[in-house]
């Protein structure tokens, strides 16, 4: 029952906040990257939060009750729905309206999350075999020694930069700088392990969000470590530069495949583009308004919560007999 | 006739990444060769080292031939085969554009940027140079 409300929460969380992203998605851009990169993890999270927030608010009457703050709250009512409550959590009987929904939840997060860890097993096999044949270069990276101009960051817990031989002999010295610390600059802020979360706590969201939010996600991340990499270098005209020398040497050997060419773009030029503008003011206060409006809302769910927690009851109650 | 394609072994051990470095320096080797370069200095037997080999050879990054009494192993792929293989792997998922959140590239593999586009950044990218040069 607890679980059900729990699942029927995230699935109404993510309705509205598919809803209201759609509206403030164009004006993400205003926001310094990396704190984007913050405000995205926490949009990701949004309908498991919701799930989350919303049941505990209709626990609370009963939680209220096991430790002494309150009278037993299912005594006030009858056994006419069912109770939402900690202290008679009793086995309810899905009707065949709660098993559709329990099973269209099962496999919608199944659905969602498992080809994600699939997709990072798979991953961590190819990464090994890419551990045993770099060698150790200079500063910590690790040299691969192949005819592909690639500089990458792989792993999720402890990741190691990876740039191959050509790509060093083919750049200039700074513009050699700026990859490697763009890439440290992912190492550092741990992007793998935020991908890595966001992809399994995008599973409660639909399908077109998910991939958007990924997706913004990524070049968030993108921005970030372009950004750091251009306060170490002392100049963001370098780091644009450096992107476009990479990209260019990247498409000499290997053209897109004539069916990516309707994705021409990548995110090679929003980054180059945010680096010729004006920085974004770092003391953005949009995720801290956004902080400040969930912690309203779950106080102001928190004073309605007897209410709150009635009607859920009458809903869940649909779901069970 | 089609060429056959080695399927790289998931990771090698220690010792057998360095057994593999010393046959793409050296060049086709016996056990006891082996052994004299890598197994006396970490006091390892023969019989590691031999076993080590045959491994390899099992994962089919060593060839063998018998030569009098003893095997002589050679490496199928070179050093910069063996690299290329691997790192084609990684790149062929990123290429495919799968590889997240394992992995983040400098540039985006998925998706090339056209050439108009390429060259209008490249202006912006002049104009924004010459005009930091100009304040200063």
């Amino acid at each position: 029952m607890i679980l059900l409300a729990a699942g029927a929460f995230s699935a109404i969380g993510a309705i509205a906040v598919a809803t209201v992203y759609r509206l403030l998605r164009p004006s993400l851009g205003k926001i310094a990257a990396a704190q984007r990169a913050h405000l995205l993890l926490w949009w990701c999270a949004a309908p498991a939060l919701t799930g989350l927030t919303f049941t505990a608010v209709c626990l609370a009457p009963s939680v209220g009750s096991l430790i002494g703050l309150g009278a037993d709250h299912c005594l006030v009512h009858d056994d006419h729905h069912a109770h939402l409550c900690v202290l008679h959590v009793a086995v309810a009987s899905l009707t065949p309206a709660g098993w559709g929904f329990a099973l269209a939840l099962l496999l919608w997060w199944l659905g969602s999350a498992a080809p994600q860890i699939l997709r990072v097993l798979g991953e961590s096999v190819r990464l090994r075999r890419l551990e045993g044949v770099a060698q150790p270069g200079h500063g910590g990276i690790r040299v691969v020694n192949t005819a592909v101009p690639v500089a990458l960051t792989a792993g999720i817990w402890a990741a190691s930069v990876y740039i191959s031989k050509t790509l060093i002999d083919r750049l200039s010295p700074t513009q050699l700088r700026v990859v490697t610390e763009h890439e440290w600059a992912h190492v550092h802020r741990r992007d793998g392990l935020r991908k890595f979360m966001a992809s399994l706590l995008c599973a409660m969201h639909f399908p077109g969000m998910r991939r958007k939010l990924m997706a913004d996600l990524a070049l968030a991340c993108e921005q970030a470590c372009d950004a750091e990499a251009a306060a170490r270098v002392g100049d963001r005209i370098e780091v644009a530069e450096a992107i476009v020398a990479v990209e260019r040497l990247f498409a000499l050997g290997h053209p897109a495949p004539a069916t990516t060419w309707s994705f021409v773009g990548g995110n090679v030029e929003p980054r180059v583009e945010a680096l010729l503008d004006e920085p974004p003011s770092a003391h953005s206060l949009a995720p801290r308004w956004v902080m400040v409006l969930a912690a309203l809302g779950t106080l102001g769910l928190a004073l309605v919560g007897d209410s709150f927690h009635h009607e859920t009851e009458a809903l869940v109650g649909l779901l069970v007999r | 006739m089609r060429e056959e394609r080695i399927v790289l072994p998931v990771r090698l051990g220690e010792l057998e990444l360095s057994v593999m470095q010393h046959v793409w320096t050296e060049g086709p080797l016996d056990v006891k060769a082996v052994h004299r370069a890598l197994g006396v200095e970490r006091g390892i037997s023969l019989n590691t080292v031999q076993s080590t080999m045959e491994r390899l050879h099992r994962k089919r990054l060593l060839d063998r031939e018998k030569v009098s009494h003893a095997y002589v192993y050679s490496a199928r792929l070179s050093r910069e085969e063996y690299g290329s293989r691997a790192v084609e792997d990684v790149l062929s998922g990123l290429m495919a554009g799968d590889t997240e959140p394992m992995m983040s590239a400098f540039v985006d593999f998925a998706a090339r940027t056209g050439e108009e586009t390429l060259a209008r950044l490249e202006r912006l990218i002049r104009e924004r140079r010459a005009a930091a040069s100009r304040k200063r």
